[in-house]
Order: C-alpha cells, then sequence, then structure tokens
C-alpha cells in the first residue's frame, strides 16, 4: 500500500513507468487523499526526459557494410574449376593419344581387309570333325566323313558345342587353342579308336578340311595379326553381320584418328577473363 | 547476425545511439566516435550476437566508452558546448532546457540509466544487462537520478 513512508518511491517508479495499474490507481487514491502532494508528483512526472528526434547521426553510409570481397572468393573458386577442368582435358588427350598408337591396327577392325570371308574357322571345323567323329565312329568310316555332312549331322549340337571351344578361343591364345584341337582329338579316339583310325581319318580328309585345317598352322606361324583376326570369325554369327561389325569398326577406328589428328594440331589455353594462365600446345 | 542484420541495426538504431551518446559525451564529435566505435565492435562480434540483440549490445558498448571517455577526460562543457545552443536553435520549451541543464548535474551513470531510462524505454532489468548493475542497483540509482532532477526543477521553478 502507498503511505507516507513510501509515495516518494510510487512516484518515482511512476515517473519510469514501472508501476502495475493496480499501483497506479493506488498512487492516485493516495494523492487524492493528500493534494498537496499533487506538485510533487508532477515534478516527478516532468523529470521525464523526451528524445531529441531532431539530432541525427549524418553520414550512416560509412558505417553500412558491404559483403566482404566475396567476389575474389567466387574468382578463386572460379580459377580452381577452369584448372580441374584444364587438368582433366589433359588427362584425356593423354590417354586417347596413348591409345591412337594401339589403336592403328584395331584387331577387329583388319580382320574384314584381310582375313577372306569365304573361310571357315578351322577350330569350328575340328570340333564339329570332332563331335561327329564321336558320334559315329563305330557307324561311319572316319574315311567317308566329310567336312559338310558333319556340319549337317553336328548342326543340332552345334551351337552348343561350339560355344565352349570359341569361348576357350577367346580367353586363351591361338597356340593353346592348336594344342588343345591336337591334344584333344586323340583323347578321343583314343577312348574309343585306336591312334591309326585318328591319323588315317585325319590324313583323309577332304580337301576343304585340309585347307581349313592348315589354317592355325599358318596362325601358329607367326602371325598375331591374323590370329586375333580369327576371332571375330570364331564368333557365331553370319557373315553379312561379321561385314557389318567391321564397318562399325573402321568407322570408328577413322573417326578416332580424325580426332586424335584434329587433337595434334590443336593447342588448349586456359583464359581467366582476358589474362591466359597457360597454353598446352599438343 | 548476418550483414543485412547489421545494416539494418545501422538503419535503425544509429541515430538513437548517436543521441544518447551525445547526452552522455556531451560533446558530438565524441558521441560520433563512440557510434562508430560500438558499430564497429557490432560487426567484428556479430556472429555472437543475435538479430534482437543487436539494439542492447551497441547501448551496452556505447554505455562503456561513453562512461570511460567521460570518466577520463571529466568534461564538464556539457550544458554549453551541446546543450544550450541547441536548445536555443531549436527553440525548446524553458522546462526542457531546465532538464538538460539538470542533466549536467548528475554523473555520467546516473545520467546513462536516465537517458537509457527515458529515451530508450528500457526497464529495470534491461538497462541493469546494458550496464552491467543489478536490478535493484538500477533502481537506486534512477531514483537517486530522479530526485536531483526534480529538486533541481522545483528549485528553478521557485527562481523564475
Amino acid at each position: 500500500m502507498v503511505n507516507m513512508e513510501n509515495y516518494e518511491e510510487y512516484m518515482m517508479m511512476y515517473a519510469d513507468g514501472e508501476l502495475k495499474e493496480a499501483e497506479i490507481k493506488a498512487l492516485m487514491a493516495f494523492v487524492d487523499a493528500y493534494p498537496e502532494l499533487r506538485k510533487e508528483l508532477e515534478a516527478y512526472t516532468a523529470t521525464k526526459l523526451l528524445s531529441d528526434t531532431t539530432l541525427l547521426y549524418t553520414n550512416k553510409e560509412a558505417l553500412l557494410k558491404t559483403p566482404p570481397a566475396s567476389g575474389r572468393n567466387i574468382g578463386l573458386r572460379t580459377w580452381w574449376m577452369y584448372a580441374a577442368a584444364a587438368a582433366v582435358l589433359l588427362f584425356a588427350i593423354t590417354i586417347i593419344r596413348q591409345n591412337g598408337d594401339a589403336i592403328d591396327s584395331p584387331v577387329i577392325a583388319n580382320t574384314q581387309t584381310e582375313q577372306p570371308a569365304s573361310t571357315q574357322t578351322p577350330v569350328i571345323n575340328n570340333t564339329i570333325q570332332k563331335d561327329s567323329n564321336t558320334e559315329e565312329l563305330h557307324s561311319i568310316p572316319a574315311s567317308s566323313v566329310t567336312n559338310e555332312n558333319s556340319i549337317a549331322k553336328a548342326k543340332s549340337k552345334k551351337q552348343k558345342v561350339n560355344k565352349p571351344a570359341i569361348i576357350e578361343k577367346l580367353i586363351e591364345e591361338p597356340r593353346v587353342v592348336k594344342e588343345e584341337t591336337i591334344v584333344q582329338q586323340p583323347v578321343y579316339k583314343t577312348e574309343n579308336e585306336p591312334v591309326q583310325e585318328v591319323i588315317a581319318q585325319q590324313t583323309t580328309q577332304p580337301n576343304g578340311i585340309e585347307e581349313t585345317t592348315s589354317a592355325p598352322v599358318e596362325t601358329i606361324n607367326n602371325e598375331p595379326q591374323k590370329q586375333k583376326k580369327r576371332l571375330l570369325d570364331l564368333l557365331p554369327i553370319n557373315k553379312n553381320k561379321k561385314e557389318g561389325v567391321s564397318m562399325i569398326a573402321n568407322a570408328l577406328t577413322k573417326r578416332i584418328e580424325n580426332v586424335t589428328d584434329n587433337l595434334k594440331d590443336t593447342d588448349v589455353k586456359l583464359k581467366i577473363g582476358n589474362k591466359e594462365i597457360f597454353i598446352v600446345k599438343l | 547476425m548476418e550483414l543485412n542484420d547489421y545494416n539494418n541495426s545501422v538503419k535503425e538504431w544509429a541515430d538513437a545511439l548517436f543521441r544518447f551518446a551525445c547526452k552522455c559525451t556531451g560533446n558530438e564529435e565524441d558521441a560520433r566516435d563512440v557510434v562508430q566505435n560500438s558499430f564497429e565492435v557490432l560487426w567484428q562480434k556479430r556472429e555472437q550476437v543475435a538479430p534482437a540483440k543487436a539494439k542492447a549490445f551497441l547501448f551496452q558498448v556505447a554505455y562503456n566508452q561513453s562512461v570511460d571517455n567521460y570518466r577520463k577526460q571529466r568534461r564538464v562543457s556539457y550544458k554549453e558546448t551541446v546543450d544550450d545552443n541547441r536548445s536555443i536553435l531549436q527553440g525548446q520549451s524553458d522546462l526542457k532546457r531546465v532538464l538538460e541543464r539538470a542533466l549536467t548535474k548528475l554523473d555520467e551513470q546516473a545520467r546513462a540509466l536516465v537517458l537509457l531510462k527515458d529515451y530508450e524505454g528500457y526497464n529495470y532489468e534491461e538497462i541493469g544487462q546494458i550496464t552491467g548493475l543489478n536490478e535493484s542497483q538500477v533502481k537506486v540509482y534512477l531514483h537517486r537520478a530522479r530526485k536531483v532532477l526534480k529538486d533541481y526543477l522545483v528549485s528553478v521553478e521557485h527562481v523564475i
């Protein structure tokens, strides 16, 4: 409650605006009860200062801050981006140039030009012959078995038999393949027939078979490229499709060569704004 | 606090801070230095200051600098250099001129408390946070200042 002991504190708090509504009412009631204190209340209220709004701080713009050198940071990031891009480009060019030497004689691409289209892979023929022989060792004389007949008879089993052989050829070297064909044949023969029959069978094969069997001999005779060329022939696809694949391979090879040639005559420049950072002459 | 918050604080509180510093230091040139230093400190500490606390932070720095400045220089030219001239030029009322003159009777701390209370409308607790005083101290110091001001007003009124 407001009394003569504490009314002054109430008045000062009233001037400070710290009194609650009930306290203000109590103070006013007390002042009404003692009117001689009203002047004192007005004096305390008059001590409240009013802000001088005409007093202004000039040149506020000098206090404002701008983004702290963000442009330079962005420029640095951009520089690193350009540098990274240039590094990737150089890496790619190096790889292309290195591959360019190796791509000079692509394996598949040369198959069309150097290998006759009419030649059949001896491996397939041998395996076919082997299959036919294993099937008809006892019923049909070996001398009467031709390559065409064996193909016709083994036609249904051709895919099954040829696939492993092809995979083996693709994985292993041609020399090993030849060894397999030579070594495995006696294995089949020795199970059922004397070795002489096998030799006779091989010698009595028609010319077509002899030609095909002579092909691996050629491949063994130090021509790895020709051996590689036969990889395309080993694929179980038609001649026309092989030719198509070869054409596509040739076209790709020429395109790669063109790109490589173009790159050889090109300079790579890294510029930031008008400033050249570095030049790479290829 | 981000850059935009800081710049908004400049636009919003620079004038009030300048008025507060003017009354505390009694000198516009010193007050300008106080404002510049206060905003510079705010900018340096912007990561630790929330935007809502920027005003209190500014007044806290200004209060410390003004009090220090006043204590160092012991300025007594407050009335003559700032208040009387401005009052005359701007045609302030007699009561306001008397009050400005009464402020010179207060010490720097009491003056700052009155200014924070009347100019900025801070409550006792907020003034305590700015000045580093507790709420009771603020209340006591403020009441002493009010009594000085009231007595001055009454005495002048009697003279007039």
